[in-house]
């Protein structure tokens, strides 16, 4: 079973499926299985945070990752996979950068959040309409350009003209949030780091863990 | 815990947190910065005084008083000796207070061309009739001059070149920082904060315009001229420059897709920009997003848009344009390189002045060489110096190709706050507070400016069907891309894998295709022929670009076919960890 939390760690792709496939035809716990490949992506993504691991890295254990999940989801519950909570998230209006959410994306499925990208250069009510629909729990805004800090007020003002303010929270994250931008949108939460980022979202339906 | 602040000093941009009542002046020495004292800090010789542009400071003291004005004592001008840090600053540091100079890079190409000036004049015996493009300006003595003025408004820097349009010669070539960098180092902040609000634009257009007039007023005043004897000036500069030039509002360059509202070239009549009693303004087209007046003039400079010859031009900054193809078919695209190479956001990062790291050679047991700029001891690195180091470290197996750092048996790792980071020259050799050192963030962000450069690069050549080895020439402009060594830069994937004997670096060509324009109408008519015709590709939604910027981030690059040369060089050391595959 910790063969699987290496072969992630490893990026060793082949070996990573190769296993899963052989754990489940073994009938291992499917939940087992998938809690050990979120060990490893906690590892990868500490690895990121610490600067040992890159970029390329980061989105090679993201798509690993998802390839095991799509061999494991079958097999698990409904209200599993929606136990951490679900989270809606893009890229504000203006802004057409995805590593970062992307990478944040794998974090957070590997976290067991369901996750719904709403893509990139998304506009304010495109966010709203999303929350009145999916009702999630956190709204995810992703920026990269210093102007985009623009669009995510308008999009949390816009949130907020619409009664949602208290129904769902709000976190920021991307390359050019810092205190500043902060104290300018009044998210719930703010990052410029993806794992970081993954831990807010945890405390923010409050769950420490 | 005493409380600390972040101090930023301009225009080197260096920053750091200093505890409360630190002295300005050792705040900057500590970080490098140049600041000139002779007395040590005793408040006595007058010589390092500063202007605090944000953030509280203490009311002036007798020793301020004696060597500054009321006015400028009110404005914020301190001595940096006798100053306390009690919050966060921002802080400029006069020209009269350095010692050293920074480098900037004024010269560049010497491109024939034919003079035709729009500024002529008609001789009545001894006095004669100045026409600016066949209308009367003024009458002037035959002995009067016909002056032109050529500038290249970066955003870090302006560079000025005072032509006779009579005979085409420069008379003096000046240069200064762009005024605008207190107010954000990079474009993207300054565009920012000119959307804030209107008053922020109009205080960019006007510091940017003041800083042009004193630029033309030095020139005029180094060459012993008459501003009233400059009658043409043409401007070039970046797409964001052009806007604060102009005081235009540069929301539609904030956001994507980038596109400015307008490309064409402007005139401008001489009451407009009041640069100059007599001078009109003439501003060189776009292309289009950032690929702006600056890519144009360089595209002048160097012949590509009417040469047969397959060429690429390369101008490297914060943002780095590329224009690629010949006479038929040109592409151009402009690249987030970001501000690493010219030190922000690294560690021991500075721009190129004196003291800056610019070459660094690693030897077999792991030990590094150094040349300083000035030959003094070093206080930083600069671009170049980090290109080199990148390319060393990843020869000598200090880092691998994903730019991670490996475990390595010398005393130069070191680890640093948590930090893993390779020590280029000991504290006790620098004349900075610690080692310098390049740290695993740093080369992080070193490997996004490069990945950034290339994948523009890659998917300008593909575009046209293009290899490295098609291109007969290659022009890396701008005074950064004038300095790096050319090697280190294909060895981490910076630059594609040209053949080096065709690469020249040209230094500021944006600067000899103004003063070409200065010259000749013609050239101002293929200016507008370059801004029409040149294709381009807009890179942050171009359905490639991710997956060529992430394959892009190794070194020197995930697909070792496209380096086959370098991969075989770095093979040979041994080094080149088994890439990752898809």
């Amino acid at each position: 079973m910790d063969n699987i939390l290496n072969a992630i760690v490893e990026l060793d792709e082949p070996t990573a499926l190769e296993l899963s496939e052989k754990l489940l035809d073994s009938g291992a716990d499917p939940v087992q299985i998938l809690e050990k490949c979120r060990v490893g992506m906690n590892i990868v993504g500490d690895k990121f945070e610490a600067g040992e691991f890159f970029l390329s890295e980061m989105i090679m254990a993201a798509e690993i990752f998802k390839q095991v999940m799509d061999k494991i989801r079958p097999q698990l519950t409904k209200t599993f996979i929606e136990k951490r909570g679900k989270i809606v998230i893009g890229t504000v209006e203006g802004d057409v950068h995805d590593i970062g959410k992307n990478i944040v994306i794998a974090l957070l499925e590997a976290e067991g959040f369901k996750v719904i990208d709403l893509g990139v250069d998304v506009q304010p009510e495109r966010f709203v309409q999303a929350i009145k629909e999916e009702k999630p729990d956190i709204v995810g805004m992703s920026s990269l350009l210093t102007v985009a800090l623009e669009s995510t007020k308008k999009t949390v003002d816009a949130i907020e003209e619409a009664g949602l303010k208290d129904k769902v929270k709000v976190i920021i994250g991307g390359g050019r949030i810092d205190t500043h931008a902060a104290e300018y949108i009044q998210p719930d939460a703010y990052t410029d780091n993806a794992a970081n980022g993954v831990r807010l979202c945890k405390q923010l339906i409050g769950d420490e863990a | 815990m005493q409380p600390s602040f972040t101090v930023v000093f301009q225009p080197d941009g260096k920053r750091g947190r200093f505890q409360r009542d630190t002295s300005l002046l050792s705040a900057a020495r500590s970080l490098g910065v140049d600041i000139n004292s002779i007395c040590g800090g005793a408040g006595a010789c007058g010589k390092c005084i500063i202007h605090v542009t944000s953030g509280k400071i203490s009311k002036p003291r007798e020793s301020d008083e004696k060597f500054i004005d009321k006015q400028s004592l009110i404005v914020g001008f301190r001595l940096a000796c006798m100053l306390g840090v009690e919050d966060d600053l921002i802080v400029t540091v006069p020209k009269e207070s350095r010692t050293g100079t920074q480098r900037l890079q004024t010269e560049g190409l010497e491109t024939k061309v034919m003079l035709s000036p729009l500024v002529t004049r008609r001789d009545l015996g001894d006095m004669s009739e100045v026409l600016y493009d066949g209308e009367l300006v003024r009458r002037i003595t035959s002995s009067d001059p016909i002056l032109g003025f050529a500038v290249d408004v970066g955003s870090t820097k302006l560079a000025g070149y005072l032509m006779d349009l009579k005979n085409g010669e420069t008379l003096s070539i000046v240069n200064n920082m762009n005024p605008q960098i207190p107010y954000g180092e990079d474009i993207i902040s300054r565009i920012a904060s000119a959307i804030q609000s209107q008053e922020n634009n109009k205080l960019l257009h006007e510091i940017l315009v003041e800083g042009v007039r004193e630029l033309l007023w030095e020139a005029c005043g180094e060459s012993g001229n008459s501003l009233d004897n400059v009658y043409d000036i043409v401007l070039v500069g970046n797409t964001a420059m052009q806007h604060f030039i102009l005081g235009i509002d540069p929301r539609p360059i904030s956001h994507s897709p980038f596109m400015p509202d307008n490309l064409e070239h402007k005139d401008l009549p001489p009451k407009t920009l009041k640069l100059g009693t007599y001078a009109h303004v003439h501003i060189l087209p776009l292309i289009a997003g950032f690929v702006g007046a600056d890519c144009v003039a360089a595209s002048l400079a160097t012949g590509i848009y009417k040469s047969e010859h397959m060429s690429f031009l390369m101008d490297i900054g914060t943002n780095t344009e590329i224009i690629v193809g010949k006479k038929a078919h040109l592409v151009a695209c402009s690249c987030a390189s970001g501000p690493a190479f010219e030190g922000a956001h690294i560690k021991c990062g500075m721009r190129a002045a004196s003291g800056a790291i610019e070459g660094v050679w690693i030897d077999d047991d792991l030990e590094p060489k150094i040349k300083v700029i000035d030959d003094i001891k070093p206080v930083g690195i600069c671009g170049s110096g980090l290109i080199d180091l990148m390319s060393e470290m990843l020869k000598a197996g200090i880092i691998d190709s994903s730019g991670r750092f490996m475990e390595v048996d010398t005393p130069r790792l070191n680890i640093n706050s948590g930090m893993i980071e390779y020590v280029v020259a000991w504290k006790n050799e620098v004349d900075a507070r610690d080692d310098i050192s390049i740290t695993q963030k740093d080369v992080r962000e070193l490997q996004k400016g490069k990945a950034a450069i290339f994948s523009g690069s890659y998917i300008a050549m593909k575009q046209l069907g293009l290899k490295p080895s098609n291109f007969e020439h290659i022009y890396i402009a701008g005074a950064f891309g004038t300095y790096i060594n050319r090697e280190s830069a294909v060895n981490i994937g910076m630059l594609p894998e040209f053949n080096l004997l065709n690469v020249e670096q040209v230094g500021n060509a944006a600067g000899t295709g103004a003063r070409m324009a200065l010259l000749s109408k013609e050239v101002r008519r293929e200016a507008q022929y370059i801004g029409d015709k040149v294709e381009y590709i807009e890179l942050a939604t171009h359905p490639d670009y991710n997956q060529a910027y992430l394959d892009a981030l190794m070194l020197p690059h995930r697909d070792l076919s496209l380096f086959p040369e370098t991969a075989k060089k770095l093979e040979g050391m041994g080094w080149v960890r088994n890439q990752l595959h898809r």
